[in-house]
Protein backbone atom coordinates (compact mmCIF):
# COMPACT_ATOMS: atom_id res chain seq x y z
CA UNK A 1 0.00 0.00 0.00
CA UNK A 2 0.96 3.44 -1.02
CA UNK A 3 1.14 6.14 1.95
CA UNK A 4 -1.96 7.73 0.47
CA UNK A 5 -3.56 4.28 0.34
CA UNK A 6 -2.69 3.41 4.13
CA UNK A 7 -3.65 7.33 5.15
CA UNK A 8 -6.98 6.83 3.33
CA UNK A 9 -7.25 3.06 4.35
CA UNK A 10 -7.19 4.91 8.11
CA UNK A 11 -9.52 7.05 7.89
CA UNK A 12 -12.12 5.15 6.56
CA UNK A 13 -11.65 2.42 9.50
CA UNK A 14 -11.74 5.29 12.16
CA UNK A 15 -15.09 7.02 10.52
CA UNK A 16 -16.82 3.53 10.02
CA UNK A 17 -17.51 4.35 6.46
CA UNK A 18 -17.97 1.75 4.35
CA UNK A 19 -17.26 2.81 0.67
CA UNK A 20 -17.81 1.30 -2.95
CA UNK A 21 -14.05 0.69 -4.59
CA UNK A 22 -14.46 4.02 -7.23
CA UNK A 23 -15.01 6.04 -4.15
CA UNK A 24 -12.15 5.14 -1.98
CA UNK A 25 -9.87 5.15 -4.87
CA UNK A 26 -11.28 8.73 -5.73
CA UNK A 27 -9.93 9.51 -2.19
CA UNK A 28 -6.86 8.42 -2.20
CA UNK A 29 -6.26 10.33 -5.37
CA UNK A 30 -7.60 13.47 -3.62
CA UNK A 31 -5.56 12.66 -0.61
CA UNK A 32 -2.23 12.98 -2.76
CA UNK A 33 -3.31 16.11 -4.15
CA UNK A 34 -4.46 18.04 -0.91
CA UNK A 35 -1.09 17.38 0.28
CA UNK A 36 0.79 20.30 -1.21
CA UNK A 37 -2.85 22.28 -0.93
CA UNK A 38 -2.74 21.48 2.73
CA UNK A 39 1.09 22.38 3.48
CA UNK A 40 0.46 26.16 2.42
CA UNK A 41 -2.35 26.41 5.05
CA UNK A 42 0.70 24.91 7.24
CA UNK A 43 3.31 27.93 6.15
CA UNK A 44 5.50 29.55 8.98
CA UNK A 45 4.10 32.93 7.55
CA UNK A 46 0.76 32.10 9.27
CA UNK A 47 2.15 30.36 12.58
CA UNK A 48 2.82 33.34 14.66
CA UNK A 49 0.65 35.31 15.89
CA UNK A 50 -2.86 35.05 14.64
CA UNK A 51 -6.33 33.89 16.16
CA UNK A 52 -8.36 31.79 14.83
CA UNK A 53 -11.36 33.17 13.37
CA UNK A 54 -13.85 31.17 15.00
CA UNK A 55 -17.09 32.62 17.20
CA UNK A 56 -17.51 31.93 20.64
CA UNK A 57 -19.01 34.55 23.32
CA UNK A 58 -18.53 33.81 26.79
CA UNK A 59 -22.27 35.07 27.97
CA UNK A 60 -25.73 33.86 27.86
CA UNK B 1 -46.03 43.60 -9.87
CA UNK B 2 -46.21 45.33 -6.46
CA UNK B 3 -47.86 48.70 -7.79
CA UNK B 4 -50.37 46.70 -10.02
CA UNK B 5 -51.91 44.97 -6.99
CA UNK B 6 -51.24 48.09 -4.92
CA UNK B 7 -53.80 49.63 -7.78
CA UNK B 8 -55.86 46.97 -7.66
CA UNK B 9 -55.00 46.29 -11.38
CA UNK B 10 -54.75 42.83 -10.76
CA UNK B 11 -55.39 40.23 -7.52
CA UNK B 12 -52.67 38.24 -5.78
CA UNK B 13 -55.08 35.16 -6.71
CA UNK B 14 -54.58 35.82 -10.14
CA UNK B 15 -51.20 36.62 -10.24
CA UNK B 16 -50.49 33.58 -7.74
CA UNK B 17 -52.73 31.49 -10.26
CA UNK B 18 -50.71 32.72 -13.57
CA UNK B 19 -47.29 32.11 -11.63
CA UNK B 20 -48.61 28.32 -10.59
CA UNK B 21 -49.37 27.83 -14.27
CA UNK B 22 -46.20 28.86 -15.98
CA UNK B 23 -43.99 27.49 -13.72
CA UNK B 24 -45.87 23.90 -14.03
CA UNK B 25 -45.80 24.10 -17.89
CA UNK B 26 -41.59 24.41 -18.10
CA UNK B 27 -41.41 21.34 -15.02
CA UNK B 28 -40.79 19.08 -17.83
CA UNK B 29 -38.02 22.04 -19.47
CA UNK B 30 -36.44 23.89 -16.90
CA UNK B 31 -37.54 21.88 -13.92
CA UNK B 32 -37.01 24.93 -11.27
CA UNK B 33 -39.15 23.69 -8.67
CA UNK B 34 -39.14 20.52 -5.98
CA UNK B 35 -42.99 21.22 -4.95
CA UNK B 36 -45.89 23.56 -5.22
CA UNK B 37 -47.91 24.59 -2.45
CA UNK B 38 -50.67 25.47 -4.62
CA UNK B 39 -53.50 25.44 -1.61
CA UNK B 40 -51.44 27.29 0.64
CA UNK B 41 -50.46 29.72 -1.68
CA UNK B 42 -53.86 30.16 -3.16
CA UNK B 43 -54.86 30.92 0.44
CA UNK B 44 -52.16 33.30 1.19
CA UNK B 45 -53.50 34.91 -2.00
CA UNK B 46 -57.08 35.21 -1.12
CA UNK B 47 -55.66 36.62 2.20
CA UNK B 48 -53.58 39.40 0.78
CA UNK B 49 -56.49 40.03 -1.46
CA UNK B 50 -58.70 40.45 1.40
CA UNK B 51 -56.77 41.96 3.30
CA UNK B 52 -55.73 44.97 0.74
CA UNK B 53 -59.82 45.39 0.24
CA UNK B 54 -59.67 46.26 3.75
CA UNK B 55 -56.54 48.52 3.04
CA UNK B 56 -54.14 46.90 4.76
CA UNK B 57 -51.23 47.67 2.93
CA UNK B 58 -48.36 45.12 4.35
CA UNK B 59 -45.30 46.38 1.98
CA UNK B 60 -44.20 45.35 -2.03
CA UNK B 61 -43.89 41.85 -0.99
CA UNK B 62 -48.05 41.79 -0.34
CA UNK B 63 -49.99 38.94 -2.38
CA UNK B 64 -46.56 38.40 -4.95
CA UNK B 65 -45.53 34.73 -5.43
CA UNK B 66 -42.18 33.71 -4.97
CA UNK B 67 -40.25 30.40 -4.66
CA UNK B 68 -38.30 29.16 -1.46
CA UNK B 69 -35.34 26.85 -1.92
CA UNK B 70 -36.05 22.91 -1.02
CA UNK B 71 -33.08 23.68 2.05
CA UNK B 72 -35.40 25.80 4.03
CA UNK B 73 -38.09 24.50 6.44
CA UNK B 74 -41.65 25.34 5.68
CA UNK B 75 -44.18 24.20 7.56
CA UNK B 76 -46.65 23.47 4.11
CA UNK B 77 -44.18 21.19 2.21
CA UNK B 78 -41.54 18.27 2.51
CA UNK B 79 -38.29 19.81 3.03
CA UNK B 80 -35.56 17.35 1.22
CA UNK B 81 -32.37 19.44 -0.09
CA UNK B 82 -33.16 17.59 -2.98
CA UNK B 83 -31.67 13.94 -1.57
CA UNK B 84 -32.98 10.87 -0.42
CA UNK B 85 -30.61 10.91 2.15
CA UNK B 86 -32.10 13.90 4.79
CA UNK B 87 -33.67 12.95 8.01
CA UNK B 88 -37.43 13.04 6.82
CA UNK B 89 -38.37 14.84 10.05
CA UNK B 90 -36.93 18.17 8.78
CA UNK B 91 -40.42 18.31 6.80
CA UNK B 92 -42.37 18.26 9.77
CA UNK B 93 -40.40 21.13 10.91
CA UNK B 94 -42.05 24.93 11.07
CA UNK B 95 -41.43 27.62 8.99
CA UNK B 96 -37.75 28.82 8.61
CA UNK B 97 -36.88 32.43 10.16
CA UNK B 98 -36.43 33.93 6.98
CA UNK B 99 -40.06 32.03 5.40
CA UNK B 100 -41.66 32.80 8.53
CA UNK B 101 -40.87 36.75 7.68
CA UNK B 102 -41.48 36.57 3.94
CA UNK B 103 -44.88 34.97 5.14
CA UNK B 104 -45.55 37.97 7.53
CA UNK B 105 -44.46 40.81 4.84
CA UNK B 106 -47.43 39.17 2.73
CA UNK B 107 -45.01 37.06 -0.01
CA UNK B 108 -47.06 33.59 -1.43
CA UNK B 109 -45.10 31.00 -0.97
CA UNK B 110 -45.96 28.92 -4.51
CA UNK B 111 -43.20 26.50 -3.84
CA UNK B 112 -39.96 24.78 -3.19
CA UNK B 113 -36.93 25.24 -5.32
CA UNK B 114 -34.72 22.98 -6.98
CA UNK B 115 -30.53 23.05 -5.82
CA UNK B 116 -28.19 20.64 -6.00
CA UNK B 117 -28.46 18.03 -3.46
CA UNK B 118 -27.16 19.49 0.13
CA UNK B 119 -26.20 22.62 -1.68
CA UNK B 120 -22.88 21.07 -2.52
CA UNK B 121 -23.74 18.06 -5.16
CA UNK B 122 -23.38 17.71 -9.06
CA UNK B 123 -26.66 16.57 -9.91
CA UNK B 124 -26.70 12.71 -10.21
CA UNK B 125 -30.06 11.74 -12.67
CA UNK B 126 -29.58 7.66 -10.86
CA UNK B 127 -30.77 9.35 -8.22
CA UNK B 128 -34.16 9.89 -9.71
CA UNK B 129 -34.09 13.81 -7.91
CA UNK B 130 -34.99 16.89 -9.97
CA UNK B 131 -32.28 19.07 -11.53
CA UNK B 132 -33.12 22.38 -13.27
CA UNK B 133 -31.93 23.26 -16.82
CA UNK B 134 -30.66 27.31 -17.55
CA UNK B 135 -33.53 29.02 -19.41
CA UNK B 136 -30.77 30.58 -21.15
CA UNK B 137 -29.71 27.58 -23.05
CA UNK B 138 -31.79 23.77 -21.78
CA UNK B 139 -28.31 21.97 -22.62
CA UNK B 140 -26.52 24.00 -19.49
CA UNK B 141 -26.98 24.09 -15.79
CA UNK B 142 -28.61 27.52 -13.99
CA UNK B 143 -25.42 27.33 -11.51
CA UNK B 144 -25.45 25.87 -8.35
CA UNK B 145 -26.26 25.45 -5.59
CA UNK B 146 -29.50 27.69 -5.88
CA UNK B 147 -30.15 26.38 -9.52
CA UNK B 148 -34.02 26.38 -9.23
CA UNK B 149 -34.18 29.90 -7.79
CA UNK B 150 -31.98 30.86 -10.43
CA UNK B 151 -33.77 29.33 -13.32
CA UNK B 152 -37.42 30.08 -12.19
CA UNK B 153 -36.47 34.00 -11.58
CA UNK B 154 -34.96 34.19 -15.14
CA UNK B 155 -37.60 32.28 -16.75
CA UNK B 156 -40.04 34.74 -15.35
CA UNK B 157 -41.83 31.81 -13.17
CA UNK B 158 -41.20 34.18 -9.94
CA UNK B 159 -40.00 37.43 -9.62
CA UNK B 160 -37.97 36.28 -6.89
CA UNK B 161 -36.99 33.78 -4.93
CA UNK B 162 -34.36 32.66 -1.73
CA UNK B 163 -31.63 31.22 -2.42
CA UNK B 164 -28.50 29.82 -0.04
CA UNK B 165 -24.62 30.98 -0.52
CA UNK B 166 -21.46 28.90 0.75
CA UNK B 167 -19.34 29.35 -1.48
CA UNK B 168 -21.40 31.19 -4.14
CA UNK B 169 -24.60 29.57 -4.28
CA UNK B 170 -26.30 32.65 -4.94
CA UNK B 171 -24.37 34.68 -6.65
CA UNK B 172 -23.24 31.88 -8.93
CA UNK B 173 -26.57 31.05 -10.68
CA UNK B 174 -27.55 34.45 -10.77
CA UNK B 175 -24.74 34.65 -12.80
CA UNK B 176 -25.34 31.94 -14.98
CA UNK B 177 -29.18 32.88 -15.17
CA UNK B 178 -28.60 36.50 -15.96
CA UNK B 179 -30.52 37.91 -12.78
CA UNK B 180 -29.20 39.38 -9.43
CA UNK B 181 -28.50 37.82 -6.23
CA UNK B 182 -26.90 39.19 -3.28
CA UNK B 183 -25.31 37.20 -0.11
CA UNK B 184 -25.29 39.64 2.30
CA UNK B 185 -23.27 40.06 5.13
CA UNK B 186 -22.94 36.84 7.57
CA UNK B 187 -24.99 37.36 10.53
CA UNK B 188 -27.60 39.37 8.74
CA UNK B 189 -29.94 36.84 8.02
CA UNK B 190 -30.82 34.35 10.46
CA UNK B 191 -29.84 30.75 9.16
CA UNK B 192 -32.48 29.24 11.48
CA UNK B 193 -34.55 26.40 9.62
CA UNK B 194 -31.82 25.53 6.97
CA UNK B 195 -30.37 22.29 6.18
CA UNK B 196 -26.31 23.33 7.24
CA UNK B 197 -23.76 22.94 4.79
CA UNK B 198 -21.57 24.39 7.00
CA UNK B 199 -22.17 26.25 10.00
CA UNK B 200 -19.72 29.10 9.68
CA UNK B 201 -19.87 30.07 5.98
CA UNK B 202 -23.75 29.05 5.08
CA UNK B 203 -26.03 32.54 4.30
CA UNK B 204 -29.52 33.10 3.18
CA UNK B 205 -30.46 35.91 0.95
CA UNK B 206 -32.50 37.13 -2.03
CA UNK B 207 -32.28 36.57 -5.47
CA UNK B 208 -34.35 38.22 -8.75
CA UNK B 209 -34.28 40.48 -11.39
CA UNK B 210 -32.77 43.63 -9.70
CA UNK B 211 -31.35 44.62 -7.53
CA UNK B 212 -33.94 46.60 -6.07
CA UNK B 213 -35.96 43.64 -5.75
CA UNK B 214 -33.41 42.11 -4.01
CA UNK B 215 -33.32 44.93 -1.52
CA UNK B 216 -36.82 44.39 -1.03
CA UNK B 217 -36.35 40.83 -0.17
CA UNK B 218 -33.48 41.25 2.22
CA UNK B 219 -35.84 44.08 4.11
CA UNK B 220 -38.17 41.68 4.80
CA UNK B 221 -35.55 38.35 5.82
CA UNK B 222 -32.83 40.92 7.85
CA UNK B 223 -32.54 41.40 11.06
CA UNK B 224 -31.45 39.46 14.95
CA UNK B 225 -32.85 36.50 15.23
CA UNK B 226 -32.27 34.52 18.88
CA UNK B 227 -32.39 31.14 17.16
CA UNK B 228 -29.75 31.76 15.20
CA UNK B 229 -26.44 32.71 17.43
CA UNK B 230 -24.83 33.70 14.09
CA UNK B 231 -27.15 36.35 13.93
CA UNK B 232 -25.97 40.05 14.90
CA UNK B 233 -28.15 42.77 16.82
CA UNK B 234 -27.43 45.25 14.00
CA UNK B 235 -29.73 48.01 13.20
CA UNK B 236 -31.66 47.05 9.69
CA UNK B 237 -31.41 50.00 7.21
CA UNK B 238 -34.12 51.02 4.89
CA UNK B 239 -32.29 49.30 1.98
CA UNK B 240 -34.41 50.68 -0.61
CA UNK B 241 -33.85 54.29 0.38
CA UNK B 242 -30.37 54.07 -0.51
CA UNK B 243 -31.29 53.25 -4.45
CA UNK B 244 -30.73 56.68 -5.90
CA UNK B 245 -29.46 55.94 -8.79
CA UNK B 246 -26.51 57.68 -8.63
CA UNK B 247 -23.03 56.38 -8.82
CA UNK B 248 -21.19 60.10 -8.15
CA UNK B 249 -18.62 59.37 -5.67
CA UNK B 250 -18.56 55.74 -5.40
CA UNK B 251 -15.63 54.53 -4.74
CA UNK B 252 -14.78 51.54 -6.42
CA UNK B 253 -11.71 49.09 -5.31
CA UNK B 254 -10.45 46.57 -8.32
CA UNK B 255 -8.32 43.35 -6.75
CA UNK B 256 -6.76 43.02 -10.65
CA UNK B 257 -4.54 40.22 -8.73
CA UNK B 258 -5.96 36.85 -8.65
CA UNK B 259 -9.29 37.69 -9.80
CA UNK B 260 -8.25 39.14 -13.24
CA UNK B 261 -5.09 37.64 -14.14
CA UNK B 262 -6.26 33.63 -13.63
CA UNK B 263 -6.06 31.82 -17.01
CA UNK B 264 -9.18 30.11 -16.75
CA UNK B 265 -10.88 33.38 -16.62
CA UNK B 266 -13.22 33.43 -20.03
CA UNK B 267 -11.76 36.60 -22.12
CA UNK B 268 -15.31 37.72 -22.45
CA UNK B 269 -16.54 37.74 -19.37
CA UNK B 270 -13.32 39.94 -18.43
CA UNK B 271 -14.07 42.57 -20.86
CA UNK B 272 -17.07 42.97 -19.56
CA UNK B 273 -16.24 43.58 -16.25
CA UNK B 274 -14.01 45.86 -17.60
CA UNK B 275 -16.74 48.02 -19.45
CA UNK B 276 -18.46 48.06 -16.22
CA UNK B 277 -15.58 49.72 -14.48
CA UNK B 278 -15.68 52.15 -17.25
CA UNK B 279 -19.48 52.97 -17.34
CA UNK B 280 -19.48 53.24 -14.05
CA UNK B 281 -16.14 55.67 -14.13
CA UNK B 282 -17.99 57.82 -16.45
CA UNK B 283 -20.86 58.18 -14.32
CA UNK B 284 -19.05 59.36 -11.42
CA UNK B 285 -17.31 56.50 -9.70
CA UNK B 286 -14.02 56.17 -8.81
CA UNK B 287 -11.56 53.53 -9.89
CA UNK B 288 -8.65 51.91 -8.33
CA UNK B 289 -6.58 49.24 -8.02
CA UNK B 290 -6.27 47.59 -4.72
CA UNK B 291 -4.37 44.48 -3.28
CA UNK B 292 -5.54 41.18 -1.64
CA UNK B 293 -2.26 39.78 -0.99
CA UNK B 294 -3.62 36.39 0.06
CA UNK B 295 -6.75 36.22 -2.27
CA UNK B 296 -5.13 33.15 -3.69
CA UNK B 297 -5.16 31.20 -0.55
CA UNK B 298 -9.41 31.82 -0.10
CA UNK B 299 -10.27 29.03 -2.00
CA UNK B 300 -8.30 26.66 0.01
CA UNK B 301 -9.22 28.11 3.18
CA UNK B 302 -13.43 28.33 2.31
CA UNK B 303 -13.02 24.44 1.20
CA UNK B 304 -11.13 22.87 4.23
CA UNK B 305 -14.01 25.11 6.46
CA UNK B 306 -16.69 23.92 4.55
CA UNK B 307 -15.95 20.42 4.32
CA UNK B 308 -14.67 19.73 7.69
CA UNK B 309 -18.17 21.28 9.01
CA UNK B 310 -20.35 19.49 6.30
CA UNK B 311 -18.87 16.29 7.23
CA UNK B 312 -19.65 16.76 11.09
CA UNK B 313 -22.94 17.00 10.01
CA UNK B 314 -22.89 14.26 7.75
CA UNK B 315 -20.55 11.72 9.09
CA UNK B 316 -22.87 9.32 10.68
CA UNK B 317 -25.41 9.75 7.89
CA UNK B 318 -22.52 8.72 5.27
CA UNK B 319 -21.63 5.47 7.41
CA UNK B 320 -24.76 4.51 7.64
CA UNK B 321 -26.76 5.06 4.15
CA UNK B 322 -23.79 6.37 1.79
CA UNK B 323 -25.66 4.87 -1.29
CA UNK B 324 -28.54 7.17 -0.36
CA UNK B 325 -26.40 10.18 -1.65
CA UNK B 326 -26.13 11.07 -5.31
CA UNK B 327 -22.51 9.99 -6.11
CA UNK B 328 -20.57 13.26 -6.67
CA UNK B 329 -22.44 15.12 -3.89
CA UNK B 330 -21.11 11.92 -1.76
CA UNK B 331 -18.06 12.12 -2.71
CA UNK B 332 -18.09 15.89 -2.05
CA UNK B 333 -18.78 15.14 1.21
CA UNK B 334 -15.81 12.42 2.08
CA UNK B 335 -13.45 14.89 1.40
CA UNK B 336 -14.13 16.08 4.76
CA UNK B 337 -12.44 13.09 6.24
CA UNK B 338 -9.37 14.12 4.72
CA UNK B 339 -8.54 17.20 6.58
CA UNK B 340 -7.60 17.41 10.17
CA UNK B 341 -8.44 19.53 13.20
CA UNK B 342 -4.71 20.87 12.55
CA UNK B 343 -5.76 22.14 8.88
CA UNK B 344 -9.66 23.37 10.09
CA UNK B 345 -7.87 25.68 12.81
CA UNK B 346 -5.39 26.48 10.45
CA UNK B 347 -7.66 27.76 7.87
CA UNK B 348 -9.79 29.65 10.34
CA UNK B 349 -6.26 31.31 11.45
CA UNK B 350 -6.13 32.41 7.64
CA UNK B 351 -9.77 33.60 7.52
CA UNK B 352 -8.63 35.98 10.07
CA UNK B 353 -6.23 37.37 7.74
CA UNK B 354 -8.03 37.20 4.47
CA UNK B 355 -10.67 38.93 7.01
CA UNK B 356 -8.01 41.89 7.71
CA UNK B 357 -6.38 42.51 4.83
CA UNK B 358 -9.98 43.03 2.81
CA UNK B 359 -11.27 45.65 5.71
CA UNK B 360 -8.18 47.67 5.17
CA UNK B 361 -8.11 47.23 1.26
CA UNK B 362 -11.50 48.92 1.74
CA UNK B 363 -10.78 51.02 4.07
CA UNK B 364 -11.14 54.58 1.88
CA UNK B 365 -13.41 52.28 -0.57
CA UNK B 366 -17.33 51.80 -0.85
CA UNK B 367 -17.21 48.89 -2.86
CA UNK B 368 -14.86 46.16 -4.65
CA UNK B 369 -15.62 44.84 -7.89
CA UNK B 370 -14.71 41.69 -9.69
CA UNK B 371 -16.03 38.77 -12.21
CA UNK B 372 -18.16 36.77 -10.21
CA UNK B 373 -16.89 33.41 -11.87
CA UNK B 374 -14.30 32.97 -14.61
CA UNK B 375 -16.78 31.47 -17.17
CA UNK B 376 -20.37 31.22 -18.26
CA UNK B 377 -22.45 28.40 -17.54
CA UNK B 378 -21.63 24.82 -17.68
CA UNK B 379 -23.16 22.36 -19.72
CA UNK B 380 -24.68 19.20 -17.98
CA UNK B 381 -22.71 16.92 -19.96
CA UNK B 382 -19.57 15.34 -19.32
CA UNK B 383 -19.19 17.09 -16.15
CA UNK B 384 -15.49 16.35 -15.09
CA UNK B 385 -15.35 17.30 -10.94
CA UNK B 386 -11.59 17.19 -11.13
CA UNK B 387 -12.06 20.15 -13.27
CA UNK B 388 -13.95 21.91 -11.39
CA UNK B 389 -12.38 21.29 -7.89
CA UNK B 390 -9.30 22.44 -9.04
CA UNK B 391 -10.60 25.82 -10.84
CA UNK B 392 -10.22 29.14 -9.34
CA UNK B 393 -13.32 30.89 -7.48
CA UNK B 394 -14.05 34.48 -7.33
CA UNK B 395 -16.79 34.05 -4.60
CA UNK B 396 -15.52 32.04 -1.38
CA UNK B 397 -13.56 34.80 -0.58
CA UNK B 398 -16.41 36.53 0.41
CA UNK B 399 -17.84 33.74 2.14
CA UNK B 400 -15.43 33.52 4.31
CA UNK B 401 -15.01 37.60 4.99
CA UNK B 402 -18.02 37.38 5.56
CA UNK B 403 -18.71 40.56 4.02
CA UNK B 404 -21.87 41.34 1.58
CA UNK B 405 -21.47 40.27 -2.16
CA UNK B 406 -23.91 40.52 -4.81
CA UNK B 407 -23.54 39.20 -8.71
CA UNK B 408 -25.46 41.23 -11.36
CA UNK B 409 -25.68 40.53 -14.85
CA UNK B 410 -22.98 43.18 -17.20
CA UNK B 411 -23.82 41.55 -20.52
CA UNK B 412 -23.70 38.56 -22.62
CA UNK B 413 -21.68 36.38 -24.25
CA UNK B 414 -21.05 35.65 -27.96
CA UNK B 415 -23.06 32.36 -26.90
CA UNK B 416 -25.71 34.44 -25.96
CA UNK B 417 -25.17 33.53 -22.20
CA UNK B 418 -25.37 35.73 -19.36
CA UNK B 419 -22.00 36.94 -17.58
CA UNK B 420 -21.74 38.51 -14.14
CA UNK B 421 -20.00 40.88 -12.04
CA UNK B 422 -19.90 40.72 -8.25
CA UNK B 423 -19.94 43.88 -6.17
CA UNK B 424 -18.67 43.13 -2.71
CA UNK B 425 -19.00 45.53 0.14
CA UNK B 426 -18.07 46.22 3.72
CA UNK B 427 -19.76 44.33 6.99
CA UNK B 428 -23.11 45.28 7.10
CA UNK B 429 -23.17 47.61 4.03
CA UNK B 430 -25.61 45.80 2.03
CA UNK B 431 -27.04 49.40 1.60
CA UNK B 432 -24.10 50.64 -1.01
CA UNK B 433 -23.84 47.57 -2.71
CA UNK B 434 -27.45 47.37 -3.42
CA UNK B 435 -27.16 50.78 -4.33
CA UNK B 436 -24.17 50.79 -6.77
CA UNK B 437 -25.58 47.75 -8.45
CA UNK B 438 -28.96 48.81 -9.17
CA UNK B 439 -27.18 52.18 -10.33
CA UNK B 440 -25.31 50.57 -13.06
CA UNK B 441 -28.71 48.74 -13.84
CA UNK B 442 -30.13 52.43 -14.08
CA UNK B 443 -27.95 52.80 -17.51
CA UNK B 444 -28.09 49.34 -18.56
CA UNK B 445 -30.55 46.93 -19.89
CA UNK B 446 -28.60 43.54 -19.33
CA UNK B 447 -30.92 42.78 -16.47
CA UNK B 448 -34.05 43.45 -18.63
CA UNK B 449 -33.43 40.54 -21.21
CA UNK B 450 -35.35 37.39 -20.95
CA UNK B 451 -34.76 34.26 -22.48
CA UNK B 452 -36.81 32.84 -25.65
CA UNK B 453 -38.28 30.00 -23.22
CA UNK B 454 -39.68 32.85 -20.95
CA UNK B 455 -41.06 34.41 -23.75
CA UNK B 456 -42.72 31.03 -24.58
CA UNK B 457 -44.48 30.33 -21.14
CA UNK B 458 -45.65 33.98 -21.10
CA UNK B 459 -46.92 33.62 -24.44
CA UNK B 460 -48.88 30.23 -23.93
Amino acid sequence: MTPAEQAVSAIVARDGLTLTPEDQARLVTLYEELQSELSVLHSTEFAATEEPAVIYAARA
Amino acid sequence: MASALRQKRVSSVALTRAALERANQTQDTIAAFMCFTEDSAIAAAECADQERAQGIDKGPLHGVPIGIKDILATHDAPTTANSLALDPAWGQRQDATSVRKLREAGAVIIGKLVLHEFAIGWPDPATGMRFARNPWDLTRLPGGSSSGTGAAVAAGLVPAGLGTDTGGSIRGPAAASGISGLKPTFGRVSKEGCVPLSYSLDHIGPMARTMRDCALLLQAIAGYDPLDPCTVDEPVPDFSSSLNGSLQGVRIGVPREYFFDQPELDSELRAAVEAALQLMAQHGATVKDVSLPHARLSRTVQRVIMFGEAYAFHQTNLARQAHRYGQHTRRQLLQGALYSAGDYVQAQRIRSVLKREALAAMADLDVLIMPTSVAVATVFEGYDPDTTRRAPTFMAMWNVTGQPAASICCGFSSQGLPMGMQIVGKPFDESTVLRVGDAYQQLTDWHTRTPEVAREVQTA
